[in-house]
């Protein structure tokens, strides 16, 4: 009995004392609003692998919200499973591996040769090769099928095509271009990996084991190879995730062949109308999305041991390259210039030609960007001029805005919750769901956020088709980093400035106006920019929830390309590109953060 | 003024950790007292629960006898209606603002118009000789201008009580002069209560009016700082004040208890209760031959340390090494023989709990 | 430490278990029929009086009408019907999978935008959108009379043949006589078709064929001159099964299709199933598309677009107006402008390049079966993604 009188005396002064520091209220808040957001979602997603789903039941006449293991057998086990899952599934582990071959080995080459030679110009080179990972990642695909196209797809020829040489099937689609592009895409992580490890390995080692008569072949074996292990093993990790990860690349480039991966497959069981199956495919994605991280975190912890050893007198000895400056230095440029100038050069170039590829004066035009009407396109206009694209541009604005913001804000709530109650549960629960989004591919979380919100639940009604809905879903996915930022802010500023004004008087809404936002502004601008620019050129997390009205730039491009609209196309490519390019120059700008290492750091 | 006292204050973190544990103190209006102790003994942790920063976890609280927290009560006045000063260890100044709007931003909070402000502002920089840097932002300033914007953006609202958390420790020691002179010196022209936090012995004996020596989460001694270094209350306080350390020798310790048993003869009437016997440096004298006091001991001569002022001798006795602090440049080598001799009211004899036994 | 971990555990779990009627909250319920205040009453069948003049001022009042549609076209048609009425129409161009989705969502949320819908997936209607009430067969009772009477339960609105067809210029003649020839090696990898997966359409097609022993039958016999062997049962899935192995290439729209099979300039072209809409840009794209004329024992299916009100919605006047609208006069941009489309009402006059009327028309073609379609469409579709898709 004492105790209980106790315990309730020390509620009521709690509760006395919530309006001088309600962190503890918002804390709560925060959790449940969490809890509703994105745990429940991912709950919903697994319920319904087992239950029978509105639209399914049209169709396998198995009554709503009944249990069943329908889906499970059909996706594993049917003698559809071939095509809906298995097939999707091995091929993206061999995508992915394919990725990582290519795009690990050109990183870390690229790396060697800027941190570890005498390269000249290497500062610049350095900036460059993270350009490719600025652009989105489907860039390269809708620059690719420009080019391959053939007349397997319909609709406009592809340029060389038009230039006379008919690209053969395996060439225009499926399998290589997929890898080729997806490499050009990710190769500048392995890029900024091994060059910080290159980077943060000290030159004295190698020649303590020159020194000590190790032969060049042995030192790489014995020395380098070991050392640089943790960031080979990131970069695969991470390889395989963006692979499972990307729609817009295996969609544009595979589906003409029937070349599906898991993002692709999902969402064909999705628009094909049973989202039961979908439901599966997602959770397999989630399930690998898990391992991959978890992985990742067992070799960091592992290989923890190794990063002590970058001492303070550390030097950086840069091998003369010699004789080979020249072919490196050409090589270099090659790469840059296929990485990113051709393919960029090819969109802004199609934009330019009615038939792409026909290099007469008559077939060059500007309609394509200002035209009021375009004689091969009935109904459509001009970039600036179209309805679609304005329309689009509009909705990728305000939806990428407002996710942006609203992650800033609730990134840094978190941040502050999780500083100030330190060591509570309130604070590990926060830490674990908001990074929760990172475990789940964007497709997955998508689909698990469509089935959930789509429904009205409580007084919140059905989201379906909303803007909202796209916004929620968008500042929820990024919330992992917006919140990690946000903890190092708070953990950075500390608690004593905002405790040094309570001692002054100031109540908790004074301290936050007047104190704590005003020394995270600089954070805060930075976890709002970094997500306005993720968000302009998401494409994975928004394919599923798009729908005519609120469809984005970039889910606009493959409406665009799916009626053959190749130009308009292009030029909503170009367009994003330049949007993203203005944001990232500005972020830097203001904020003087350097992006490429901000994207690359992880969670 | 103000008279601050603490009953029974407890503070846990975590099922484990006891920062403070069943506190009695009662700090008096006007003084100036100082909370001593080794690192991590629960110095801040009771001062931000007299600010009110942290919620203790029993016991009560007053000032000038109203009622600040009471476990028992479910009284917990927020530390923004405490009206106390509080200057961090790091100072805590906000980066965004200037020295001006540092310091009147209490004065703000408490709605006091613009102009009244600004005065009041000018006076307090005045008083601690900065108003030339009203402008500044505080990466702009010296950690000395820094310590005293901190201090000056207290003592704009007047508090009746001040905590000061070791708002020293990160400046010079030719500034931590200055500035403990400067602190003085405002002590004694505001006349408002300080609670002092240091680690820093020579700080608090040359500050407070009082020095309580904390240890563990409890006080061990509460004082003024002469009767602290003369009559230590115990063993603890008596090894953590005074520098370099006073020698102790102990009746358990193997090197040391031949020694011990030679002090035996000089208080025949305690010879049963005295565990430890303990001697300040500077109380013990050195010569060449055997001298003449009651109590003489052979000792070895290692190495000696001159401070400018002082010498700091190390000896060998038995297998232990004890300490002389010497006026005078000693003029023996190293592995000479020397005697070492003290006088018998210069001894501090402690009992088997560590607590003091007064000579009789 | 560890205390601390577990205490999260358990936290969390609280809050999962916390959250788990939240999830099991979303209920789907079948909202009642209602008649709503301010709507004109007029049935289905046309037995009630109907006063097109009190229909149109009640339209007016609701000023607007909201329409998905399969077709774009439906923008044509809203910018004529608005200039007639002063009657703004919001028409969106949307497959018929979304177009449920929609229905659904927004019926089951009791928040419905949309008004009118044109739809071609008809199994999907008749087996569930219909009878679980969540949109609303009206004809229009002046026109009701002259629309047979298979045509007004669920309206159509539109009819189009999609057919196989081929490029005039690389072959003299039509090269697909029988049906059976599409699953001769000799069409390997050269038939272009609209993902059937995504076409509910095509799956209905196809799940007819299968209930049709009895047409391939006289077809495989009139091709290889001896009947096939296979059993009444087995025909049907016989034929679809080589079908679909002899490499059909999927393509996104039927607008690729022809625009691909037609290309001018080309040596052996792929033939293609498409509606035959697509042979009025033979002008504008100069494409080389025609009918596969004579094929055995139809060129196609003949493919119906529904319209249809949704249930509670915001604008039923105007909703019905519209379907008055586009089987009268409305039908212009459908069925008029161009080639390839036919007005259920045979009063529309047909364009003069669609090498028939309708009724010249229906005897090439299948008549889809929705209840047929509606039982047979996941094993076709299952079929199809089990042969369709091995290389
Ligand atoms: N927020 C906290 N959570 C857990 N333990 C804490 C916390 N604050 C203090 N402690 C612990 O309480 C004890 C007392 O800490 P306190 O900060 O009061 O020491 P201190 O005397 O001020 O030390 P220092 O001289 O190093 O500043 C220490 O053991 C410390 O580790
Ligand atoms: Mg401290």
């Amino acid at each position: 009995m004492k105790g209980q009188g106790m315990r309730i005396r020390r509620l009521v002064t709690e509760l006395r004392l919530l309006p001088y520091d309600p962190t503890k209220v918002i804390g709560f808040l925060l959790c449940a609003a969490l809890a509703y957001l994105i745990l429940a979602p991912v709950l919903a997603l697994l319920l319904d692998t087992v239950r029978v789903n509105l639209r399914d039941s049209a169709t396998i006449g198995i009554p709503t919200g009944t249990f069943t293991t329908y889906f499970l057998q059909r996706t594993f086990l049917s003698r559809v499973s071939e095509v809906l899952f298995w097939k999707p599934f091995w091929q993206t582990l061999f995508v992915a591996g394919a990725v990582c071959g290519i795009a690990i080995p050109m990183g870390a080459l690229f790396a060697w040769l800027v941190v570890r030679t005498d390269l000249p110009g290497s500062k610049l080179v350095s900036r460059l090769m993270v350009v490719p990972y600025m652009i989105p990642s489907w860039t390269f695909a809708v620059a690719w099928i420009s080019v391959f196209k053939n007349r397997r797809l319909g609709g406009l020829a592809g340029m060389l095509e038009t230039m006379g040489f008919v690209p053969p099937d395996w060439l225009a689609y499926g399998a290589l271009p997929i890898i080729v592009c997806e490499s050009l895409h990710v190769f500048p992580f392995a890029f900024l990996l091994f060059g910080n490890a290159l980077r943060s390995m000290d030159s004295q080692l190698e020649e303590s084991a020159r020194v000590l008569g190790a032969s060049s072949f042995t030192i790489s074996r014995r020395i380098v190879l070991p050392l640089l292990k943790p960031a080979l093993l990131s970069s695969f990790l991470l390889t395989f995730s963006r692979v499972l990860g990307s729609f817009g690349t295996p969609y544009i480039l595979g589906s003409g062949v029937k070349y599906y991966l898991l993002p692709t497959a999902l969402y064909n069981s999705y628009k094909v109308g049973s989202p039961g199956v979908a439901a599966v495919i997602a959770c397999v994605t989630v399930l690998m999305g898990v391992s991959l991280v978890a992985l990742d975190m067992f070799f960091v912890r592992e290989y923890r041991r190794f990063i002590t050893l970058g001492g303070k007198g550390a030097i950086l000895r840069k091998s003369p390259l010699g004789g080979l400056t020249l072919p490196a230095l050409f090589f270099t440029l090659i790469a840059l210039g296929i990485t990113v100038l051709i393919p960029l050069g090819t969109l802004v170039l199609t934009t330019f030609m009615h038939r792409p590829g026909l290099f007469t004066v008559e077939n060059f035009t500007l309609d394509y960007w200002i035209g009021a009407t375009i004689p091969a396109m009935v109904g459509q206009k001009g970039f600036f001029l179209n309805p679609d694209i304005l329309r689009s541009l509009k909705n990728s604005v305000w939806v990428a805005g407002s996710a942006s913001l609203l992650c800033g804000f609730l990134g840094m709530l978190v941040g502050y919750v999780v500083v100030r109650l330190p060591k509570s549960r309130v604070a590990a629960y926060l830490r674990q769901v908001s990074f929760l989004p990172y475990l789940v591919p964007s497709i997955g979380f998508a689909a698990a956020s469509l089935s959930f919100f789509a429904v009205p639940r409580g007084p919140i009604p059905s989201l379906y088709g909303s803007m909202f809905l796209l916004v929620l879903v968008m500042s929820l996915k990024y919330l992992p980093f917006a919140s990690r930022s946000g903890i190092t802010a708070m953990m950075q500023m500390g608690n004593e400035p905002e405790e040094a004004a309570r001692v002054c008087g100031a109540g908790w809404l004074r301290r936050m106006g007047r104190i704590v936002l005003p020394l995270q502004k600089h954070a805060l601008l930075t976890g709002v920019l970094l997500p306005l620019i993720s968000g302009m050129k998401e494409q994975s997390l928004v394919i599923m929830l798009a729908t005519p009205g609120t469809e984005l730039m970039t889910t606009q491009i493959l409406r665009f390309i799916d009626y053959g609209y190749t130009q308009l196309a292009n030029a909503t490519v170009v367009g994003i590109v330049g949007i993203i390019f203005i944001l990232t120059l500005s972020m830097e700008r203001l904020t003087g953060a350097n992006l490429a290492t901000g994207f690359a750091s992880r969670g | 003024m103000a008279e601050i006292v603490l009953k029974n204050i407890r503070k846990t973190f975590g099922p484990s950790v006891v920062a403070v544990d069943d506190l009695n103190l009662t700090i008096q209006s006007g003084s100036f007292v100082s909370l001593l102790g080794p690192s991590g003994c629960g110095k801040t942790t009771t001062l931000r629960m007299i600010a009110g920063l942290d919620t203790p976890d029993g016991g009560e609280l007053y000032l000038d006898g109203k009622l600040l927290f009471s476990e028992s009560e479910g009284c917990m006045v927020p530390t923004e209606k405490r009206g106390m000063g509080l200057v961090f260890q790091s100072y805590a100044l906000w980066p965004h603002m200037t020295v001006a709007q540092n310091v009147s931003f209490g004065l703000e909070m408490r709605g006091m118009p613009k102009e009244a402000r600004r005065k009041r502002v000018q006076e307090v920089l005045e008083l601690l000789h900065i108003d030339t840097l009203q402008n500044r932002y505080p990466s702009e300033l010296s950690g000395g201008q820094q310590q005293r914007v901190a201090l000056a953006r207290m003592l704009a609202i007047n508090p009746d009580v001040l905590l000061l958390d070791e708002p020293l420790s990160n400046l010079d020691a030719k500034l931590r002069l200055e500035m403990r002179t400067e602190l003085k010196r405002l002590h004694q022209t505001l006349k408002n209560t300080i609670l002092y936090v240091t680690h820093d012995q020579l700080e608090a004996m040359t500050l407070s009016t009082h020095v309580a020596v904390m240890h563990n989460g409890r006080i061990l001694q509460y004082a003024p700082p002469l009767t602290i270094y003369r009559f230590p209350a115990d063993l603890t306080v008596a090894a953590f004040v005074g520098s370099p350390p006073m020698n102790f020798f102990s009746r358990s310790e193997n090197e040391g208890s031949d020694v011990f048993r030679s002090f035996l003869p000089l208080f025949p009437g305690l010879a049963e209760r005295v565990h430890t016997v303990g001697v300040r440096p500077e109380d013990l004298y050195l010569s060449p031959t055997p001298p003449l006091d009651p109590w003489s001991y052979p000792a070895i001569f290692e190495t000696v340390l001159p401070t400018g002022s002082d010498w700091i001798v190390s000896l060998r006795v038995h297998k232990r090494t004890i300490f002389l602090v010497l006026r005078e440049e000693p003029r023996i080598k190293p592995g000479e023989q020397v005697w070492i001799s003290t006088r018998t009211e210069k001894l501090h004899l402690f009992d088997t709990q560590q607590k003091r036994i007064e000579s009789p | 430490m560890k205390g601390i971990g577990k205490k999260a555990h358990l936290f969390v779990w609280a809050l999962l278990i916390l959250t788990i009627p939240l999830i099991a909250g979303g209920k789907q319920e079948v909202p009642k029929p209602e008649t709503r205040k301010g709507e004109i009453p007029a049935g289905a069948g046309g037995q009630e009086s109907f006063d097109l003049n009190a229909l149109i001022q009640a339209a007016q009042k609701e000023g607007e009408v909201v329409a998905y549609f399969t077709s774009s076209r439906i923008k044509d048609v809203g910018t004529a019907f608005e200039k007639k009425y002063g009657i703004k129409v919001k028409g969106t161009k949307m497959g018929d999978p979304e177009q449920a989705e929609r229905v659904i969502r927004e019926v089951d949320s009791k928040n419905v935008l949309v008004d009118v819908i044109g739809f071609e997936d008809g199994a999907l209607l008749e087996g569930k959108l219909i009878p679980e009430g969540y949109v609303v067969n009206w004809v229009p009772p002046d026109i009701a009379p002259s629309l047979s009477p298979e045509d007004r339960n669920p309206l159509v609105f539109l009819w189009q043949p999609r057919i196989f067809g081929y490029n005039f210029e690389s072959y003299k003649e039509p090269p697909i006589k029988n049906i059976w020839q599409l699953t001769e090696p000799a069409w390997k990898g050269k038939i272009l078709i609209r993902d059937p997966a995504q076409t509910p359409a095509n799956l209905a097609f196809f799940a007819n064929i299968a209930t049709n022993p009895k047409l391939l039958e006289e077809a495989y016999r009139s091709y290889y001159g001896k009947p096939s062997g296979i059993s009444e049962k087995d025909i049907g899935w016989e034929f679809l099964k080589r079908l679909f192995q002899n490499e059909l290439i999927v393509m996104r729209s039927d607008e690729d299709v022809g625009d691909a099979v037609g290309a001018a300039g080309q040596k052996e072209a792929p033939i293609g199933f498409y509606t035959l809409t697509k042979q009025r840009d033979n002008k504008a794209k100069n494409l080389k598309l025609a009918t596969m004329k004579g094929m055995v024992p139809f060129m196609g299916y003949a493919l119906p677009t529904y319209a249809l009100m949704v249930k509670n919605c915001p604008h039923p006047n105007a909703a019905k107006l519209l379907i008055h609208y586009i089987l009268s006069e409305g039908h212009v941009p459908w069925t008029a402008r161009d080639m390839g489309a036919f007005s259920p009402n045979p009063k529309a006059p047909p364009h003069p390049d669609n090498e028939g009327t309708w009724t010249d028309w229906q005897k090439r073609l299948l008549r889809i079966d929705n209840k047929v379609a509606l039982k047979l469409r996941q094993e076709v579709l299952d079929l199809w993604l089990e042969y369709g898709h091995k290389k």
